[in-house]
């Protein structure tokens, strides 16, 4: 029995095997499009969420006490220039493409520092000029999102309201 | 059964050779089909090489005894559980089942990766292809595991049986661990190698393996550890480390596993070490092969070694061809793997990291020489010399101490810059309880320098662990009102890395005790005959008698050891001498451990001397021994915490999917 089973399972396996592995060679070509801008995108977006969580950890440090203010406003303002380097990438990409980036939004939202009035980029955190915190920040957990966010990427919790 | 196991590896070949082609065309074409293929090609041959490692699990059940392996590794009278062991006893069986994890991850990653990765995937695959195709042409061509018993072959109609020392419920778990965590560092490689074929040389890569780097690891460790509990419980010298070359073999992987783990940290914060992480995950990925080839090779003499065969020149070359390949691939993308970016201040913990990283290096080539100073001997000189544990012990001991004082001081530190005044004010506590710690182990009467040394760094790293996770929960109670639990988990979830991390070298720490432990170890061989006493550190052992039992497959001599200490009854120990009678009775020692919590009670049986009735015996206390195993689960449950996703990382993936 044995004997005559196996060899037809085994046509059989063999069989089903290549239509899985050639069954999308049954359609025309197809070639992929704006593969690079996307990578590019996701890269800087996740860029970008790595610069904010180090600014959360260094706020989270000072509060602990493992750095003292002054090293605290260094690492941020740090941080913060890089954080506006990824958003202007971000900004090039999306037009260079003519697509929006995934989370970058909507271009003429304009922020202003409620302090100094200093114009600053959508994404900003902080005031570039007088470093008061403006509004892009969760209201639930204070995380900085970005506009057009629906929900928070730290806490998850809705931002529409 | 068999010709299914055989014929599905075949065609697992031909898929693997088909992903292979269709892959190297989609490079030309960049037409999506030929990936998608290709994809296709790398699940089915992975699906196939799982089919025919069932069917060999399935030949060792049913005592297939027309197929060769299945005789050398099992038995009519082996228990079934053990039979299922006999897939990774053998050469054959265990490169099938190395296969067959290769299979399971080459699976996963296609699976989990359909939408995302995508310039990376199609080198990916490919390189865990050329891997599967490697392993599958020396499988079969070499050592098949189907291979029917040769006409005539004058063996036993029952089978020769698993390995005595083999047949350790241990033994069902520390291999497959050991694989998992061998075979799984393939996967960080792969995306290591599509990122410098693409040029996507950014952090994408990185976090994209960011857990497929730490299940391997934590594969290895558990495996490692394993390991060192089977030879703890089974080889009856009452330690758990030797320094045998395939120990070292696996070792030598994690240590450099291990820096990656913690230079990936840089290069995800600060874009830097690019070049240097690269190298790490081909260093690492190229140790798992060596190992392999060390294991396969027959080329160092090892309790875990198989017989030497042709498979050390195929291994050798592959090792050979991966290190041409990573180089000329750096050397190709040198350039444009520079990093543009500095360290901001020495007194910060990306420094620290740095630091940690030489020393895991430093680690890593002294035991890499000791492994491989044999061969270089024999090739030198003529003679092969072969260096024992004191050579290990000296050198890595003093490194030990280091990389403890590097895990101390890494927590005290901020990232990016911290002013000397704050590191002062950090270091303070944990400095005063070290010192206390080592006043106290001199007052104890402690005078050697290493254990005295690792008790006040044991004391500084925890004092710092502690004062750090301390001050996070009062600042998060301090701002947000939260109860100290609730406190305690919301920070942790908000950086499971960070504490993950911690609760790891917790973990350690709790091994380093265990370690220093080791240099407080009494041992003693004794002959006594029934109702004779020997004292030792405290207690009376005393014979009470010895039997003999028969089983299954063997014949025991027991020895029953009353244990005693002040005049109280503490345990009996009963060690066997075992011979395994489908084993041409192959003697083996059953050890006997009595675990106290700060001291382990170990008693061998050699045997009984028929003219006097004495029985002859080995007993150790063994100190703080069963720190290693719980700073082992430590470990597992720290690394856990690192890998779960955070409700941050949940909602991120959601964002960018």
């Amino acid at each position: 029995m044995d004997t005559v089973l196996t060899p037809i399972l085994l046509f059989l396996i063999f069989i089903g095997t290549a239509y899985y592995v050639l069954v999308p060679f049954l359609s025309g070509k197809v070639v992929a499009v704006g593969e690079d801008t996307t990578a590019r995108t996701t890269a800087l977006e996740l860029r970008k969420v790595s610069l904010y969580k180090q600014i959360r950890e260094a706020e989270f440090e000072r509060e602990m006490g493992l750095i003292n203010e002054e090293d605290f406003q260094r690492t941020r303002a740090d941080l913060l220039t890089e954080v506006a380097e990824v958003v202007r990438a971000l900004e090039t990409t999306a037009s260079d493409s003519g697509t929006e980036a995934i989370s970058t939004s909507a271009g003429d939202d304009k922020l202003v520092c409620s302090n100094c009035q200093t114009s600053l980029i959508p994404d900003a955190r902080f005031c570039t000029q007088c470093g008061t915190e403006v509004r892009k920040t969760c209201p639930h957990c204070a995380a900085a999102v970005s506009p057009g966010d629906r929900f928070c990427v730290s806490c998850g919790r809705g931002l529409l309201n | 059964m068999a010709l299914l196991g055989s014929t599905s590896l075949q065609l697992a070949l031909a898929f693997c050779g088909l992903t292979l082609f269709l892959n190297l065309a989609y490079f030309f074409n960049r037409d999506l089909r030929f990936f998608l293929g290709a994809q296709r090609g790398l699940m089915a041959s992975a699906a196939l090489i799982l089919v025919s490692t069932l069917a060999l699990l399935h030949q060792l059940m049913v005592s297939n005894f027309d197929l060769e392996y299945v005789v050398r590794y099992s038995s009519t009278a082996t228990p079934t559980m053990y039979k299922f062991a006999g897939l990774w006893a053998g050469m054959e069986g265990s490169l099938l089942f190395w296969l067959a994890i290769l299979g399971v991850y080459a699976l996963l990653v296609s699976y989990l990766n359909r939408t995302r990765n995508r310039p990376l995937m199609p080198v990916v695959n490919l390189v865990m292809g050329i891997v599967m195709l490697f392993f599958l042409v020396v499988t079969i061509l070499f050592e098949n595991p189907f291979t029917p018993l040769p006409q005539g072959a004058m063996v036993k109609t029952s089978g020769m049986g698993l390995n005595p020392l083999l047949q350790h419920p241990v033994m069902l778990i520390h291999p497959p661990m050991l694989y998992l965590g061998y075979v799984g560092f393939v996967v960080p490689f792969a995306f290591a190698v599509a990122a410098l074929v693409t040029r996507r040389l950014d952090a994408t890569w990185i976090r994209s393996t960011r857990r497929w780097t730490l299940i391997p690891w934590l594969f290895l460790a558990v495996g490692i550890i394993l390991g060192g509990r089977w030879a703890y419980v089974e080889l009856g010298w009452g330690g758990y480390w030797a320094w045998d070359p395939v120990e070292n073999a696996s070792f030598l992987p994690w240590l450099t596993g291990t820096a990656y783990l913690h230079s990936v940290i840089i290069q995800e914060k600060k874009n830097m070490l690019r070049l240097w992480n690269v190298i790490l995950i081909m260093a690492t990925f190229t140790l798992t092969i060596f190992g392999t080839y060390l294991t396969r090779s027959g080329i160092l003499s090892s309790v875990h070694a198989f017989a030497g065969t042709e498979l050390g020149a195929w291994f050798f070359g592959f090792v050979i061809i991966i290190i041409a390949s990573c180089v000329t691939l750096v050397l190709l993308r040198k350039d444009e793997l520079v990093s543009k970016n500095r360290l901001e201040s020495f007194t910060s913990r990306e420094s620290g990291f740095l630091f940690n990283n030489m020393i895991f290096l430093a680690l890593a080539l002294a035991v890499l020489w000791g492994t491989m100073f044999p061969i270089l001997s024999e090739a030198v000189r003529g003679t092969k010399i072969t260096v024992g544990s004191p050579y290990f012990d000296r050198i890595t001991t003093p490194i030990g101490m280091l990389l403890l004082l590097l895990i101390g001081v890494g927590p005290l530190l901020a990232w990016r810059r911290t002013s000397i005044g704050t590191m002062r004010r950090n270091f303070t506590l944990p400095a005063v309880v070290a010192i206390i710690a080592l006043a106290v182990g001199m007052l104890a009467g402690i005078r050697r320098v290493y254990p005295l040394l690792s008790m006040g760094l044991i004391a500084f790293v925890l004092v710092g662990i502690a004062v750090e996770v301390v001050r996070g929960v009062q600042a998060r109670r301090r701002s947000g009102g939260e109860s100290v639990l609730v406190a305690l988990r919301n920070m942790v979830d908000k950086n499971r890395s960070r504490y993950g991390g911690y609760t790891v070298h917790l973990g350690i720490l709790f091994m380093f005790v265990g370690f220093a432990g080791k240099a407080f170890t009494v041992e003693q061989d004794m002959t006594l005959k029934p109702g004779e006493s020997a004292y030792l550190k405290g207690y009376i052992f005393t014979l009470d008698r010895h039997y003999q039992v028969e089983r299954s497959n063997h014949v025991a001599l027991v020895a029953d050891i009353s244990v005693s200490r002040h005049d109280k009854p503490v345990t009996v120990l009963k060690p066997e001498k075992r011979a395994y009678t489908d084993q041409n009775d192959q003697p083996n020692s059953e050890v006997a451990i009595y675990s106290r919590p700060l001291e382990d009670l170990y008693a061998v049986v050699g045997g009984v001397n028929a003219e006097s009735n004495g029985v002859v015996l080995k007993i150790m206390v063994n100190p703080l021994v069963q720190m290693v195993w719980l700073g082992g689960i430590i470990l597992v449950l720290g690394t856990l915490v690192a890998i779960w996703p955070s409700r941050t990382d949940r909602r991120l993936k959601e964002k960018l999917q």
